[in-house]
């Protein structure tokens, strides 16, 4: 089974699936944490990332407020341009006040959706806390490069709240990532970079 | 009001003296005055694009409104990418006024960065977290300044194309800017001489909620490639905000209260103090109380900022404007209690607000609530918690005491006594998780019990605290033991949110921390099961601990 592009090539395989679980203040740097040795940090967020499967990838951390939902994706092969690749999802709730579930997964640029586009979970109660909800779907890349499997999550409960979740997808060699790499921006007579952003002038002219 | 005119004021003063500096040749590239110099002026603006009417409509970018880009830099720069030849600010209306030499080749350049050194002070910047942390610079076009006054009037467009964005989106950074603005406005109006450490905002239409994994360096690294995961603070040096931008699924940059909401987490960690552990978190859920103060505090102050309690955030589904929305006026709590970040973001407003609602007689404002923010909270013995916010609160508004317990008793508070939440009844439906933190007495032993019926991590009844009060300079040793077999109780000791020791050992059913060379003081003390930290909690986990000074 293959893991995440991600976990395999972007990162050391031993921490590739370390996760830390949440933070809207970025939990890496909150100070008792850097004052902390962060084997327990990590360490436990390793442990949540393998919750009933171990090569099941955390797609994101909550941050700002948003739905109380995780979401870990698993490319069940290496991503090749023209052949259909199943993804497998685990969609969690992890408060018990949910009620509905939608989440509508977006395949974007270099990804063709050709199945599991959506995944909709009702309940006359709420749902289970902690139970993940098991989805797969089918993209075919359609050329090389790194594309963004996207889904868009939303949970009705006590209102109504959303969130986004995206894993790249790699498709070809590693030269892909070394031809995405950004060019340096310009640098002012400072030496300062800068982007510039070009305006809409109004006014008089000289 | 009359504090907001005269921050303006402070604004406006600061402008007339760069642009005077600027009118007598200054500025940073120049080197010599000139001979003949011509005013340019103009008015800056950006793209504010609003939420539309009624819920879950998303951003309506049919309704754009023209806002005006306050306190940003503009410079005229020799063009193309030549010195500066004069600075200055815009002012609250956007507008600005330079002089520069007559009759050569410039362009005007608005830089999405508010900065002033002195006091007050401040840095703010937005950046390109994809493109090398450049900084965002809203250019004109090049013209002879020729040899009368000039207007030059600069627009940044959203780039919004009418189902899509089909052109750059200079309007962005300077969103955020304008949020930020509102923020630090807030503060300078209870705080008039702020100095605010850098904050630098890091966005990019290529920032995606793909989470970012592995080390700091490995982090460090994708999100320098826009894996950011979400919109979050990051409290490193310089202090950072990671603003989404992905136009396919989640932009945050005219999402204004969630940029303010964020830095709101800039402003406890830099001014006040901020305990929280990070973690999954909701308004349906019982957390740690750390995190539960430090969420409500953020979307509290995000509406604080806006003057509006309606957080609202934008996101894209399927192609279709969509958005959620929390309003922190609500009182009616699921599960109130200060582990709710509900309840505490619905106290926080009512604080601070002029409307009246429920049991929300009170309206402060901002100055008593920073006041409390960068005094008790910042040296509590305690942890962060609203507990020591409500009791300095009520300690300088003693006036107002009645009315914020009545605020606190509406969300299922106690009446506050202290900053440990002593007399707290609320045990958010376990008796264990009372008292919040216990005391506890040289020699003492004591059974504490870390659970996991909230779930894992950051949830109420996972990190159990107490309370030791070391009466001489010495050691303190905590030994935890008894535990079941196969459970790992470990053990950490906070001196005013400072981890001055920290026990994480794997040994089964027992560990000791001692901590040596303190002074004497009150102490905290954290206990948990490692495992209820992770995803295989064992839930009820019970153990003997006692604590010892020597």
């Amino acid at each position: 089974m293959f893991t995440s592009s991600l976990c395999t090539r972007a990162v050391p395989p031993a921490l590739a699936c370390a996760f830390l679980l949440a933070a809207c203040s970025d939990p890496a740097a909150v100070k008792i944490r850097t004052q902390t040795p962060l084997a327990s940090a990590a360490t436990a967020a390793a442990a949540a990332a393998q919750k009933t499967n171990k090569n099941l990838v955390s797609a994101v951390t909550t941050g700002k407020p948003g739905a109380p939902i995780s979401m870990k994706f698993d490319l069940l092969r290496r991503p090749k341009v023209g052949e259909p690749l199943e993804v497998a999802v685990e969609v969690t709730p992890e408060s018990a006040g949910i009620t509905a579930l939608q989440v509508v997964f977006q395949g974007g640029d270099g990804l063709q959706l050709r199945s599991g586009g959506e995944l909709s979970a009702t309940s006359t109660t709420a749902m289970p806390a902690g139970t993940p909800i098991q989805h797969t779907l089918v993209v075919t890349p359609v050329r090389e490069g790194i594309f963004y499997l996207s889904a868009v999550a939303v949970a009705e409960g006590a209102g109504s709240q959303a969130r986004t979740f995206a894993i790249p997808v790699v498709v070809g060699d590693s030269a892909v990532l070394e031809s995405t790499k950004a060019a340096l921006p310009p640098a002012a007579s400072s030496g300062e970079r800068v982007t510039s952003l070009p305006a809409r002038e109004s006014g008089s002219k000289p | 009001m009359a504090v907001l005119a005269w921050a303006m004021l402070r604004i406006l003063t600061a402008v007339v003296a760069v642009i005077l500096i600027g009118g007598c040749g200054g500025g940073s590239g120049s080197s010599a005055a000139p001979a003949t110099s011509v005013t340019i002026s103009g008015r800056v603006t950006f793209d504010k694009v609003p939420f539309g009417m009624g819920s879950d409509a998303g951003l309506d970018f049919a309704r754009v409104a023209v806002a005006p880009v306050r306190g940003a830099t503009v410079q005229i720069i020799a063009g193309p990418g030549g010195s500066i030849l004069a600075a200055g600010l815009t002012d609250a209306a956007g507008n600005y006024s330079l002089s520069a030499q007559a009759n050569i080749d410039v362009f005007v350049r608005v830089r999405a960065e508010m900065l002033r050194s002195g006091t007050p002070g401040w840095n703010f910047t937005v950046r390109d977290n994809t493109n090398f942390d450049s900084l965002y610079a809203l250019d004109g076009s090049v013209f002879n300044t020729g040899s009368n006054a000039i207007t030059r009037n600069l627009h940044a467009a959203s780039g919004w194309g009418g189902s899509g964005y089909s052109s750059a989106r200079s309007a962005a950074p300077f969103s955020v800017l304008d949020a930020v603005y509102q923020a630090f406005q807030l503060v300078l109006g209870a705080s008039p001489g702020q100095v605010f450490p850098e904050l630098r905002m890091m966005w990019s239409p290529n920032n995606r909620p793909v989470m970012p994994t592995g080390n700091a360096a490995s982090v460090a690294a994708q999100r320098a490639s826009g894996n950011i995961g979400t919109t979050f603070y990051d409290a490193g040096t310089p202090a950072r905000i990671y603003v989404l931008g992905d136009a396919g699924t989640d932009t945050d940059e005219f999402d204004q209260h969630v940029v303010a909401h964020e830095w709101g987490h800039y402003y406890q960690q830099q001014f006040s103090r901020d305990d929280s552990i990070g973690g999954a978190h909701d308004t349906n859920l019982r957390l740690d109380y750390r995190v539960a103060f430090s969420e409500g505090w953020g979307s509290a102050f995000s509406a604080m900022a806006k003057g509006d309690p309606l957080y609202r955030d934008s996101f894209t589904m399927s192609g279709v404007q969509r958005d959620f929305s929390i309003n922190v006026e609500n009182n009616a709590s699921l599960i109130p209690g200060a582990f709710n970040e509900g309840a505490v973001q619905s106290i926080m407003y009512d604080l601070f607000d002029n409307a009246n609602d429920g049991a929300d007689t009170v309206s402060l404002g901002f100055a008593p609530l920073h006041a409390a923010m960068t005094t008790r909270m910042r040296s509590t013995s305690a942890l962060t918690t609203i507990y020591p916010f409500l009791s300095a609160l009520r300690a300088g508004n003693t006036a107002q005491a009645s009315a914020i317990d009545a605020l606190a008793g509406a969300q299922q508070l106690v009446s506050i006594t202290d900053d440990f939440g002593a007399n707290e009844s609320n045990n958010g439906g376990d008796a264990r998780n009372l008292p919040i933190f216990r005391s506890v007495s040289s020699g003492a032993t004591v059974a504490v019990c870390s659970v996991a019926a909230n779930g894992a991590y950051n949830r109420l009844g996972n990190r159990k605290f107490l309370r030791f009060d070391l009466t001489a300079p010495g050691a303190i040793t905590v030994r935890a033991s008894n535990g079941p077999a196969g459970s790992d109780p470990d053990l950490a000791l906070y001196s005013a949110g400072q981890q001055r020791g920290l026990a994480e050992g794997t040994a089964s059913a027992a560990e000791t921390l001692t901590v040596t060379g303190l002074a004497a003081g009150t102490y905290a003390i954290e206990v948990y099961e490692y495992s209820n930290l992770g995803n295989a909690p064992r839930g009820d986990t019970c153990f003997d601990l006692q604590v010892s000074a020597s």
